[in-house]
């Protein structure tokens, strides 16, 4: 397998470039060169020389001075395993940092090309295809973000159970999914164990729909429970739907309705749900109420039968409909028609209207017109006899134009047509009137119903009044209707629409008027969801249809009928086998020992038949019941352990569900403790790949593939496309990984690449933790903005990875991602609004990650800039220069680091003053000062202290770099091919999760070259370190090192 | 499928009553309970450790007299009201010349070598080492004797990743508690959890013993699969998970009841503290009420972690980031906000002993029977230097030692002296401790 295509020609390229860019000389001559063809040793002794001339001194077994003693390098091997630091010695000797100025003895320039030329080719020349060794492969368990986003995955649910969470440690290229360092303490375990509890307490099980999981814990109950959520949850798919429906008011919209339905119920007894639904589309009416209607005409035989139709109003409405449908092929249209009228205006009189119900009086009242001569006052009863129904006006009076009122007492009485009595004023034999109204009675005028009066009126009378209330000494169980009329009306018998109806509170007549009103409308649907399940049953889309199945069918389980058929044929035949449940809870199969459940000897051959089937239907259903259950908790566990599961898995996995079960007949808590147990195991914790014999290395295991990707791309679980790949076996395919990578990064889970590996190679993930710039000093900094700025950071290194732009934009870009805080800091104009948003740059202040607020603060003292600092981050984070720590007990003049009257660049200078400081400082510093125009907190500016700030850095051996600009141009073109290695070999040391070894350079070399043949597409960085060697393969169980 | 294993909820029970000896100490009733009769020598000894990163400003730490009758300094001014009950131990140290790969100062070897004396192993993370700390030494002997062998505290979340430029790992700087030499603990820092790890609802094994038993199952089925290098890994969760197995245990069997009324109102709210003051004596409180319950003898409080740049603008409007502020650079308005910070944290644990001081045992208080060491793995901030480092060490121990001295030992004397003559009071029959070269004299 050749998973270095083209390694030969692409070396060669770049040395050619890089040598000639960097030394300045041209391209030497050292091609050919006779050392080209030699073997190391005889390189090495012609270098020697020149080491030993000019850097021996201090690099040598005792004085190692930065780390790096040049005697301990015997072999071609010892500097290979020690590469970074011999390119960083590269480095130093062409930029002239090295050796120090002020060492009399300097190399020439011919030596130094000599040397350096031959470390590069050492380096470059060694055939790393001859090592292949993947490294090593430590067993890891999930990191803190890694666990929040494969429980993300796995549940469906952002739970966040890793907030609390310790770190991770950390090594290798510098980020926590480092294997190396991720220990397990007894803290992390506990944290483990009471996470694997709270997640599993979320989830929620069905028997059709499996596993669920919820952001709120999920309760567990007793079985009934279970049942009542099921019918909930019927209840609430229809009330989906019903929610949708506008308000329906019976009593007004009913009349479209009622033709339709009549003429249905006679034509068609036998509708079907499905024909009535198409009644209701083909005449315009909304289905579901027009179901109720069709319904009610279509079962009123049926209706009247049961007790709630049987009442006095229920045979006054259906009475008449029920002759119709006796006759129904012979009524004709006027029939119809007549009936219609009748039941309309009966329905308008039955429904009581709320005024009339209780108040314990009414106004009565009518305008009287110009010359109106008689007054007209009718009194009825409400069909309902008139016992009781004595009324009191209180104040019953003409108003006149002039405004005098004239009593109706006083008023010439016309007519009077009814038995009852009237009085004026009070009672014949001097009794106060007293009413059921509160109001005080004036010129009171007592009328027993049914009466009508008409009085003569005065002239100029404008209008009429009363209060009315009843007799109290006819108690309250009075009814009335009472109309006042200029115009002449009829004697009152049955109802009018046009009466003031009135019942007294205790009427016997309120209550049967409310059965036929509650009858009423829940037959015809009222309020907010009038609506049939049936019409929705009949127009449910493809998608519906299976979720309403489901639901029924886990009313169905949970019902558990066959059991309790069984149970109660068992309790019938042999009770003492039983013991006594609760009547409100279901059977449970575990309540009856396997061995009673056989048939009893003694009992009768049919009774064993039956006995039989019934037990053998309720073992069936139970078993079916737990099978799904078990079924759905494999398939969860097999996701969870991100491969299949052994026989041996599986076992445990049921076991543990039939144990609890029968312990508790609780499914739900069953499943829960189930999943809780999965959460422990190092399966689930620990990235575990398949382990072979042998003492070589071989590809791996097309799971751990799977997981190689997910979690190199999405720091998580891999999905079902990737499970699905590595169950087919075709994850080896390298045609599929391409497809894959290019798949997955336009995910959204991709997003991890930007939170978790850019977050901690560039370091701007500081910011959230360690890096808080002084909050006296800085109150413009605000929690608010520090989101942004991490936000920033964020966005554009996903736009990068999801647009699959040039990773160079990481060095310069024309866009940003801004919200109007942001903008603000950056002072940049029209940017309006907290949402963060991709802005074009017309400023050439920003544009990259050096010029990155986070950046810049996480690069930052909390009270001050520090150039020491940001140079650093150039050359650690961008270029891969390493810098050795500072040496211990310096002693460094401190009065000049705080002088202030003295520029940032002059008390720096202090460092250069001490020889042991400026070796390494004339590397930092420079890098930094082209980053003085930004503040500790990333504001621009010009001045800082009122001294203008110098932001030119003059790098030893030239050139000088004049602020951001120069900088950027200098890693664009100088260092472009130094920052394309360092991102290559940080994406590896993430990608892998372990420290890298010499043998990967080949890998981080091959990955350079694949971007600069992709314009530096990010795909193609991915691409390539995913289908490099130590991705796919593995050491095998026995892998020699010294084999090799 | 045939051979199919199931496993078996009630494997355990077999096991019950087996590790259900009561351990029946008398102090504690008294303690508690309020019985007019102490034996004092029954009393548990206690060892604690408050830690303050980012060392201390050099020039008013040290005392200028020794003896009973010295004049407090400045940082040790908040002392004044308990000196009576505390040490100031001049010129202790760890070796400082153990070289560049083997760190025993400076931020992150300074950190994890703290209480333990043999030096990091410089390394990027594949091979991190260290060794075994004195509050694990103590607790390893007192494992069986409380609920936790030892408590780990702190205030903040924990760095990772690498310091390329001292090409060396965060995590070193995260702990200074250590159980072997490659596994350092892991810290809480969030109240609330703390106090549940102590006190909340645990209603013994329940349904987690199932779940325990089947996870070590489980990895021990692992380890007979995985390669030689990674055993080790799955051993230490091995550990771990058999810790917790024990925890809940001791719950289970030999929990002694805690009166309500001692917890009333000491709940700290879940999440984060208000303010870093008010996460400071949580924590101070939650190790007295662990002391004071015997909830665990040993416990260590990182008031922050190694160069923390936590603000401590709150103290002052003088003070800022704790790690700027170390680094003084000699000039006075930043050692002035330095040296403010340093009294307050002094003052911390000034806090935390009189709390101790005030709860009676018998005829003494836990304090008496206790060693509650303050100190700091840096001497100045600003240079790094880790000679004479800043160590306080307050109570009697039970009688064995004589506090309210400022004892000044010769130059570069080991700090594991130290922790040899504490583990020694601690019951410990030991001869050195890492790098000790004998007891530590003067002490009691």
């Amino acid at each position: 397998m050749n998973v270095n295509p083209k390694p030969m020609q692409i070396r060669w390229h770049r040395t050619l470039r890089r040598t000639a860019a960097r030394v300045g000389v041209g391209i030497l001559c050292f091609f050919p060169h006779p050392l080209l063809q030699a073997g190391f040793e005889e390189g090495y002794e012609e270098i020697k020389p020149i080491l030993q001339a000019y850097c021996n001194d201090c690099h040598n077994e005792e004085k190692h001075k930065g780390s790096l003693n040049l005697e301990s390098y015997k072999t071609e091997m010892d500097i290979l395993v020690d590469l970074q630091k011999w390119f960083s010695v590269i480095d130093q000797l062409e930029t002239g940092v090295m050796p120090p100025e002020d060492e009399e003895l300097q190399p020439t320039a011919d030596e130094i090309v000599k040397l350096t030329s031959w470390i590069r080719r050492t380096i470059d020349e060694f055939d790393y295809e001859s090592v292949k060794d993947p490294g090593k492969y430590h067993l890891r368990r999930l990191n803190k973000a890694e666990y929040n986003n494969t429980i993300r995955d796995l549940t469906g649910v952002d739970l966040n159970p890793a907030q609390y969470f310790s770190g991770d440690g950390g090594g290798g290229e510098g980020f926590d999914n480092n294997a190396e360092g991720m220990t397990m303490p007894p803290l992390m375990v506990e944290k483990y164990f009471k996470a694997a509890r709270d997640i599993s307490r979320h989830a929620e099980v069905s028997y059709t729909r499996g596993i669920t999981f919820g952001s709120d814990p999920s309760p567990t109950h007793p079985p009934r429970a279970y049942l009542v959520q099921a019918e909930r949850e019927l209840t609430n798919f229809y009330n989906d739907f019903f929610e949708k429906l506008p308000k329906y008011n019976p009593r007004k919209e009913f009349e479209p309705y009622l033709m339709p339905a009549m003429k249905l119920a006679l034509k068609n007894p036998e509708a079907s749900d499905r024909e009535i639904y198409e009644v209701a589309i083909r005449e315009k009416l909304r289905p579901g109420v027009f179901y109720k209607w069709a319904i009610a005409f279509l079962h009123a035989d049926e209706d009247i039968k049961t007790s709630r139709w049987d009442s006095h109003y229920g045979h006054w409405v259906l009475d008449p409909w029920l002759e119709l449908q006796s006759r129904r092929e012979k009524v004709i249209d006027s029939e119809l028609q007549a009936f219609h009228d009748d039941f309309s205006a009966k329905v308008l009189l039955s429904a009581p209207a709320t005024a009339h119900t209780n108040k314990p009086s009414m106004e009565v009242k009518t305008d009287l017109r110009e010359g109106a001569e008689i007054l007209y006052l009718s009194v009825g009863d409400m069909d309902d006899g008139h016992e009781f129904d004595h009324v009191v006006l209180h104040d019953p009076k003409v108003t006149l134009k002039d405004g005098s009122v004239v009593y109706l007492g006083d008023l010439g009485l016309i007519k009077k047509q009814g038995e009852g009595a009237i009085h004026r004023d009070k009672f014949p034999d001097g009794a106060e009137f007293v009413s059921t109204a509160a109001k005080k009675i004036e010129r009171g005028f007592y009328v027993e119903a049914p009466a009508l009066l008409s009085f003569s009126l005065p002239p100029d009378a404008k209008s009429f009044h009363a209060t009315m209330g009843l007799e109290k000494s006819a108690g309250d169980k009075g009814s009335v209707q009472v109309y006042a009329s200029d115009e002449e009306i009829p004697f009152p018998t049955g109802k009018h629409t046009h009466s003031h109806f009135y019942r007294g509170p205790g009427n016997y007549a309120v209550e049967e008027a409310k059965k036929w009103w509650v009858i009423y409308s829940s037959l015809v649907g009222y309020g907010k969801a009038p609506g049939a399940r049936e019409m929705i049953d009949v127009s449910l889309s493809e998608e519906d249809k299976p979720r309403l199945e489901a639901i029924k069918r886990e009313i169905e389980y949970t019902k558990r009928t066959p059991i309790k058929k069984f149970f109660d044929f068992v309790a019938k035949k042999k009770s003492g086998l039983l013991p006594k449940t609760n009547k409100e809870e279901l059977p449970s199969l575990s309540d009856l020992a396997k061995k009673d459940r056989a048939a009893p000897a003694e009992l009768s051959e049919a009774d064993r038949k039956q006995w039989n089937d019934l037990r053998t239907a309720a073992e069936a259903v139970q078993a079916e019941m737990d099978g799904r259950v078990k079924g759905a908790l494999l398939a969860f566990a097999a996701r969870a352990f991100r491969r299949p599961l052994s026989e041996e898995d599986t076992g445990i996995i049921t076991g543990i569900y039939d144990q609890s079960m029968a312990e508790t007949d609780d499914f739900q808590k069953a499943a829960q403790l189930t999943l809780q147990s999965l959460f422990t195991r190092p399966q689930f914790l620990f990235r575990v790949e398949d382990e072979a014999p042998g003492s070589g290395s071989r590809p791996v295991d097309d799971y751990s593939m799977a997981s190689r990707l997910s979690y190199f791309l999405w720091s998580s679980m891999p999905d079902e496309t990737l499970l699905q790949l590595a169950k087919e076996g075709r994850l080896q395919d390298e045609i599929v990984l391409e497809e894959q990578v290019r798949r997955m990064l336009k995910d959204p889970r991709s997003i991890s690449l930007a939170e978790e590996f850019a977050s901690q190679w560039l370091g701007f993930r500081k910011i959230l933790y360690e890096k808080k710039p002084d909050a006296n000093l800085f109150p413009a900094y605000t929690p608010e903005l520090e989101q942004s700025l991490y936000r920033e950071a964020v966005m554009a290194f996903d736009d990068i990875v999801k647009q699959d732009k040039s990773v160079l934009e990481i060095l310069d870009s024309k866009t940003t991602f801004l919200n109007e805080a942001l903008a603000e800091h950056y002072d940049i104009p029209g940017i309006k609004g907290d949402e963060m948003r991709k802005v074009e740059l017309t400023t050439d202040q920003r544009g990259g990650f050096p010029a990155m607020g986070s950046v810049l603060v996480a690069t930052s003292y909390p009270g001050r800039t520090s150039p020491v600092i940001r140079g650093q981050w150039v050359l650690d984070a961008l270029i891969g220069s390493k810098v050795p720590p500072p040496p211990e007990g310096v002693e460094i003049d401190e009065s000049k680091l705080s002088d202030q009257s003295m520029s940032k660049k002059e008390r720096l200078a202090a460092h250069s003053d001490n020889p042991n400081c400026m070796v390494c400082h004339d590397r930092l510093d420079p890098f930094g000062f082209t980053l003085e125009n930004y503040d500790a907190i990333g504001r621009y500016r010009n001045e800082e202290g009122g001294i203008p700030v110098d932001a030119i850095g003059e790098l030893k051996g030239g050139p000088d770099l004049s602020g951001l600009a120069g900088l950027k141009h200098y890693l664009m073109t100088t260092k472009r091919d130094a920052f394309l290695h360092q991102m290559a070999q940080k994406s590896l040391g993430f990608a892998l999760g372990r420290s890298l070894e010499y043998y990967d350079e080949s890998i981080i070399r091959t990955t350079v070259a694949d971007l600069k043949e992709s314009d530096y597409r990010y795909s193609a960085l991915a691409t390539a370190i995913v289908k490099s060697y130590p991705f796919r393969y593995r050491r095998e169980k026995g892998y020699l090192t010294d084999a090799k | 499928m045939q051979n199919k294993k199931t496993w078996n909820l009630n494997r355990r029970s077999a096991l019950k009553g087996i590790a259900g000896v009561s351990l029946g100490l008398p102090w504690l009733e008294t303690m508690l309970w309020g019985a007019s009769k102490a034996d004092a020598d029954k009393h548990p000894l206690r060892f604690g450790v408050i830690y303050q990163p980012n060392g201390i400003n050099p020039y008013e730490w040290t005392p200028e007299e020794t003896g009973a009758d010295y004049q407090l300094s400045k940082t040790l001014r908040p002392l004044e009201s308990i000196r009576e009950e505390v040490l100031v131990l001049t010129n202790l140290n760890h070796d400082l010349k153990k070289g560049r790969d083997r760190p025993t100062s400076g931020h992150y070897g300074g950190t994890s070598n703290f209480l333990v004396g043999t030096g990091v192993k410089r390394s990027m993370g594949s091979d991190i080492q260290c060794g075994v700390s004195v509050d694990q030494a103590a607790a390893r002997k007192l494992a069986d004797q409380t609920l936790l062998p030892s408590l780990e505290l702190s205030t903040e979340a924990e760095w990772t990743g690498v310091d390329t430029g001292e090409r060396i790992t965060q995590l070193y700087g995260n702990s200074i508690s250590w159980l072997t030499p490659s596994t350092p603990l892991a810290r809480e820092r969030f109240p609330r959890l703390a106090f549940d790890r102590l006190f909340g609802k645990t209603s013994g094994l329940g349904d987690t013993r199932s779940v325990i038993d089947l996870t070590l199952e489980s990895i021990n089925g692992l380890k007979k699969t995985v390669s030689q290098d990674d055993r080790h890994r799955l051993e230490e969760y091995l550990t771990s998970v058999r810790s917790l197995e024990k925890k809940l245990e001791f719950s289970e069997k030999n929990q002694r009841p805690v009166p309500k009324s001692l917890l009333e109102g000491r709940m700290p709210e879940p999440g984060k503290a208000k303010s870093h003051d008010e996460h400071l004596s949580q924590m101070i409180d939650i190790m007295t009420l662990a002391f004071q319950t015997d909830r665990t003898r040993v416990a260590t409080f990182m008031m922050g972690r190694s160069s923390s740049g936590i603000d401590f603008s709150f103290v002052d409007k003088k003070c800022g980031g704790l790690h700027g502020m170390a680094h003084h650079a000699e000039r006075p308005g930043k050692l002035e906000g330095y040296q403010i910070a340093n009294e307050y944290c002094v003052g911390k644990y000034v806090e935390f002993l009189q709390k101790l001081h005030a709860i009676k045992e018998g005829e003494r208080s836990v304090l008496d029977n206790s060693m509650i060491m303050f100190g700091n793995n840096m001497r100045d901030g600003n240079s790094h230097t880790s000679a004479n480092l800043p160590i306080l060490l307050a109570g009697r121990a039970g009688g064995q030692i004589n506090p309210g001295r400022h004892i000044k030992y010769p130059e570069d004397t080991r700090l594991c002296n130290l922790y040899l003559s504490i583990l020694k009071r601690m019951g410990h029959d030991i001869d050195s401790f890492n790098e000790s070269t004998g007891e530590l004299p003067e002490l009691g």
